[in-house]
């Protein structure tokens, strides 16, 4: 008999998993069979053979799951949608996918519920589940842990919780049996079966580390009962864990098994959570990515405050004075109507500008910073010219754009965007101590063609500033590094992990007569004129 | 001098904001205030260099402080380079977060500030304020020019006399002291009285006070 080790917690569960399922029929006197050679031989095969179907079946399921719900930002089109309609008429009757916003309540389901299945709120172990896959953002499986009294139908499936794209929103059940196994299980009550036996039984790439017997009233602490799976009053719930491939990450198995005492062996369930461990780190990754990139806007927004503020008054004050002059013109014994309305049309210009100023704000930090467009440069400039001319007005610059028509880029605006302002204020800055007259920032795009004949976007971006240190070049680019008394030291690192990102450089020269020029070198999109 | 002593008083306002500068505009109008408007600093700079008179007042100047290429307070200090009072006093319109330049300007001399968005009512009762100050100022800067143009046209020897008799001298005594004839002194007295437009001693310490003679 081998000695069980025991198992460390297994720290992080990611996502992959694979559930082998292994159930077998068997009555009472096929039970002792079990314990010699050729059943558990045959055992063996088939709990592979089995194991493998139903990976299959789940992993399809899983993907689809995931490819429907990656876009789904309305949980009410979700239902409608076709893939999983198409999933249901696959497995009728054992296949539910269940809408839930965040307190669990159902906000839709499909198929429609039979009126006495009408279950407004989830269960704790089921709730548990739905907030962790969604906070997790991973896919959980699990089988409710069912009580004493016995099982529906029902609550013999197994449950996946796949994460929403709106995680704090909706979150996603599915209840599948694609081949009926769980089931149609008959549930017995009777004797246990060694642990010795599960050994064998696995698949030989899996070690068994430890082993715990449940009785049928235990309580599964949270992170087991999310993969434990009961059926019958005992189960056994064993864990395991395995080095896998070449990547010697960690790959937790678990494992659980129960037998019923009638000698059925009826199901094993191997839930192997390695998982696509990269795509969730990848996931996380550019979710900081992201939050860093919203940040560094809404820093930039913060720091050119004073900048706006300026710009709105103007409007404003020129409103002010505009009504001021009419109250004294109508206050006259004859006013000049004529003047009024002038007057009038005037403040609504004013207005008109106001509203701009605030339109371009909201249009910057607004954007998404998700989605692939095709965009021209000239236009992109255009729409931030003045937000560039505030911050050149509030620095006493001079702006300039050179822009030449038809330079498409296939990439993402607001990214692009941000890597303009943050270049434009960096050029800016450093023209603190520049004498007024020289005081000019000069944006330039044109369209040029690489060594190796791609066409390439070139934007250029000058200033007749300070000029950067020797001493800091080789830090240039480097997160947390900045020269400036309030700067996080995060603009120029961004710009160039964005425009990397993007399959373009980014580059800078000294300029003749002091100033730096910032070029950034882009694959350019084809246009089909 | 010819110029009326009530002249009526004007604002030279600097602005390179368009909607601003119209909107002040049609509010002067309404109001009836003369104006001038300037669209940068170079260009005021360059109408009072070509023009100096412009800055004889009476009235106002409203400076931008945030313009482009110079700022209002590049313009300040132009100013203060060739005046040492100002008749006109000089009001700044600042933005958001300009504290200290404000603190700054107000210790050398600017006036006054407003901060924007500029009420129209406070400022137009603020020029009212700042006319009648700069009215006050410029007539008395008229009459110092005046009274000196005309000790100016006094000869020297008048001069002379002149002093003697803001002093409260009598006329033997100048007489006896500058080893003239009395009469010789009554007849300078006379003209001196006549250049300088009053008609007794105590008329003429009155004008010339606070005259460095």
């Amino acid at each position: 008999m081998r000695k069980p080790i025991i198992a460390p917690k297994i720290i992080s569960w990611i996502s992959l998993f694979a559930w082998t399922l292994f159930g077998c029929l068997a009555s009472w006197w096929t039970c002792n069979y079990l314990f010699s050679k050729t059943v558990e031989d045959r055992l063996q095969t088939s709990a592979r053979e089995y194991s493998k179907a139903i990976k299959e079946d789940l992993s399809s399921i899983e993907t689809r799951l995931l490819l429907d719900i990656a876009p789904l930002t309305q949980d009410r089109n979700f239902a409608k949608n076709n893939l999983n309609t198409e999933l249901i008429e696959e497995f009728p009757e054992i296949f539910r996918i269940e809408v839930r916003d965040e307190n669990g309540e159902l906000i839709n389901q499909l198929p429609a519920p039979a009126p006495s299945m009408q279950q407004r709120t989830l269960d704790p172990g089921l709730f548990a589940n739905f907030s962790a896959a969604n906070e997790a953002r991973k896919v959980i499986y699990s089988a409710p842990y069912n009580n004493k009294q016995g099982s529906s139908n029902n609550s013999k499936l197994i449950d996946i919780f796949i994460p929403t794209a709106k995680p704090s929103k909706l979150m996603v059940i599915a209840s599948i049996d694609p081949k009926g196994w769980l089931s149609n299980q008959k549930q017995n009550n009777s004797a246990l079966i060694d642990k010795n036996q599960y050994y064998e039984i696995l698949d030989g790439g899996f070690q068994i580390i430890a082993i715990s017997s449940l009785s049928n009233d235990a309580h599964l602490g949270l992170g087991e009962s999310m993969s434990a799976i009961e059926l019958g009053n005992t189960s056994i719930f064993i864990r395991a864990s395995q080095v896998l491939n070449n990547d010697s990450s960690f790959i937790s198995v678990r494992l659980v098994s129960t037998f019923l005492v009638s000698g059925a062996f009826l199901l094993i369930g191997l839930l192997v959570q390695s998982t696509l461990k990269r795509r969730n780190t990848i996931y996380k990754l550019k979710k900081l990515q992201d939050k860093v990139e919203a940040d560094s806007r809404s820093v930039t927004l913060g720091e050119m405050s004073t900048a706006i503020a300026h710009e709105l008054n103007q409007p404003l004050g020129a409103i002010e004075n505009f009504a001021v002059g009419c109250e004294r013109l109508l206050a006259k014994e004859k006013p000049s109507i004529e003047d009024v309305l002038a007057a009038l049309a005037q403040i609504r210009q004013e207005a008109q500008r106001g509203a701009n100023v605030i339109k371009s704000i909201r249009a910057f930090v607004k954007r998404d910073n998700e989605s692939q467009d095709l965009i021209e440069v000239a236009s992109v400039l255009e729409a931030l010219e003045p937000l560039l001319k505030i911050l050149a007005k509030s620095s006493n610059s001079v702006l300039a754009i050179e822009c030449k028509t038809n330079i498409h880029l296939f990439t993402n605006r607001a990214l692009f965007e941000q890597v303009l302002i943050n270049l434009a204020r960096n050029g800016l800055d450093s023209m603190n101590e520049t004498p007024l007259a020289d005081r000019l920032l000069k944006i330039s795009a044109t369209a040029d063609v690489s060594k190796s004949n791609t066409q390439l976007a070139v934007i250029k971006i000058s200033d007749n500033g300070s000029g950067i240190h020797k001493e800091l070049e080789s830090k240039l680019f480097t997160p947390f590094f900045t020269t400036k008394p309030n700067g996080m030291g995060i603009g120029l690192s961004l710009c160039q992990s964005i425009i990397e990102r993007q399959g373009g450089s980014i580059d800078w020269a000294r300029k003749d007569g002091g100033g730096t020029e910032f070029t950034l070198e882009l694959p350019m999109a084809k246009v089909e004129t | 001098m010819n110029q009326s002593l009530n002249e009526s008083p004007y604002v030279l306002f600097v602005d390179d904001d368009e909607g601003i500068a119209k909107s002040m505009k049609f509010m002067f109008d309404a109001d009836k205030i003369n104006y001038e408007h300037f669209e940068s600093g170079e260009a005021f700079l360059a109408a009072i260099h070509k023009k100096p008179s412009l800055l004889e007042g009476p009235g106002c100047i409203l400076l931008d402080i945030r313009m482009k290429k110079i700022s209002g307070l590049d313009v300040f200090d132009e100013l203060k380079k060739t005046q040492t009072e100002f008749v006109m006093p000089i009001i700044f319109m600042t933005g958001h977060g300009d504290v200290p330049i404000v603190t700054r300007v107000l210790k050398e001399g600017a006036i006054d500030f407003l901060q924007k968005p500029i009420s129209g009512d406070e400022l137009l009762q603020k020029l009212e304020n700042y006319f009648k100050i700069s009215s006050n100022l410029w007539v008395k800067k008229q009459h110092l020019i005046s009274v000196k143009e005309s000790l100016s046209s006094l000869t020297s020897k008048e001069y002379l006399i002149m002093q003697h008799l803001y002093r409260g001298e009598s006329n033997k005594d100048i007489a006896e002291q500058l080893g003239n004839s009395v009469r010789t002194v009554e007849l300078r007295r006379a003209a001196i009285y006549d250049k300088l437009r009053v008609k007794s001693v105590v008329d003429m310490v009155r004008l010339l006070e606070g005259i460095q003679l």
